[in-house]
């Protein structure tokens, strides 16, 4: 009991500290900046990757989202907690990487010899565990948005309903409804799973 | 996506839909469910069925999911070269009405926009840093299949200079693109690469 409640009195703290430093970011301190830089990179990067589908992109949208940040420090108002607010800054960025994709055709899809077998000495389950995970993530990019984002950060995040309310500005009745249609047209393409 | 595959109005013979049980199996089983539940076996068959469906997404969330060793420190050159006020004396072009004075962080920012949205329509590369130096923009990109994003060079820096020039007229900046990185098509874990870059 005591852990937990210890663990809650780091997490507030932590997210004060956050808070502390966008609000300095705010004020012209780059090095504030650069810390949260240096502590959300991370996990920016799981939602972005889930969300786009593919590392260089999402890499790229993490990128975008810091830029966007910089720029849009005026508009942290401490209302909500910091990480809530960067969360919101890389699911934009990261929606907006996946607008800008025109359908196009692939340098050469043939090439497939360059995938890694794996580290884990048994070179069929780790293909079994990459394809199920590309499977996953192929279902997911095939949700519309409005889902998508909803279910990565729930799902995946493990955020709860009142958080991921939050960063996608929507209340929560509205998530559970987004959130129930994008659990079962999920379902539906995992449906053919061994 | 078709939900209708899942059939998830589909009533089962206690009258419960085969849907509700979804949110029963991530969220928490109300009381009376419960109740139930321990008496019913269609139910229980179609939620130990959802949660077989389900494992590969719980799998997906545990995974390991980490960018390049060196995203931060890209990221930060990135913003330093943003917010960098002695980062070189803004361009002047000559207008009209007088000169216009476009500052180096606007530049870069604007060159960082179009590359990613001209290479939109590249697939498999991606923008890995744009940075601001002496002598030009010096775009970075990333790709999975270094033959072909080689050939692809000249016609990606054609299409952003033309991007930029619809911008910057002649403050269009002098404008390097190169391959930095090679990566293998994805796996699909999210693992690290550690592959270090093309120098």
């Amino acid at each position: 009991m005591t852990d937990g409640v210890d663990s809650h009195q780091q997490l507030d703290e932590r997210v004060r500290e956050d808070s502390a430093l966008l609000v300095a970011a705010g004020n012209g301190d780059t090095s504030a900046f650069d810390s949260l830089v240096r502590t959300h990179t991370d996990k920016l990067y799981r939602v972005a990757l889930r969300i786009v589908g593919n590392p260089a992109e999402a890499e790229d949208a993490v990128q975008d989202a810091w830029v966007s940040a910089w720029r849009s420090l005026a508009t942290f108002r401490g209302d909500s907690a910091a990480s809530t607010w960067l969360y919101r800054v890389v699911t934009n960025a990261a929606l907006s990487q996946v607008r800008k994709r025109r359908p196009t055709v692939p340098l050469d899809p043939t090439d497939e010899t360059m995938t890694p077998v794996g580290e884990t000495g048994n070179p069929e389950g780790t293909a079994l565990r990459e394809e199920e995970t590309r499977r996953v993530h192929a279902a997911i990019s095939r949700l519309e948005p409005s889902q998508r984002l909803p279910l990565v950060l729930r799902e995946l995040e493990g955020m709860n309903y009142e958080e991921v309310a939050e960063v996608l500005e929507v209340n929560v009745t509205a998530l559970r409804s987004r959130l129930h249609r994008a659990r079962l047209a999920l379902l539906a393409e995992l449906k053919e799973a061994p | 996506m078709n939900e209708e595959g899942f059939a998830s109005d589909r009533r089962l013979p206690c009258g419960h839909r085969v849907g509700e049980l979804i949110g029963y199996h991530l969220d928490d089983v109300p009381p009376e469910f419960e109740e139930h539940l321990r008496e019913c076996p269609h139910c229980r068959a179609e939620l130990a069925e959802t949660s077989r469906r389900w494992r590969p997404v719980r799998r997906l969330a545990r995974s390991h999911a980490a960018p390049s060793n060196d995203l931060v420190d890209r990221t930060l050159a990135t913003l330093r070269g943003l917010h960098d006020r002695h980062g070189g004396p803004p361009m002047e072009v000559s207008q009209e009405h007088g000169t216009l004075l476009i500052q180096p962080a606007a530049t870069l920012s604007l060159t960082r926009r179009l590359s990613t949205e001209v290479l939109a329509e590249f697939s498999g590369m991606a923008v890995r840093t744009c940075l601001m130096t002496r002598e030009a923009v010096r775009v970075e990109l990333v790709a999975t299949h270094r033959t072909s994003a080689h050939e692809l060079l000249p016609e990606i820096r054609h299409r952003l200079l033309a991007a930029l020039h619809e911008h910057l007229d002649a403050g269009t900046p002098e404008v390097s693109v190169r391959l930095a990185d090679v990566v293998p098509p994805w796996n699909g874990t999210g693992e690290k690469s550690d592959h270090p870059p093309i120098r």
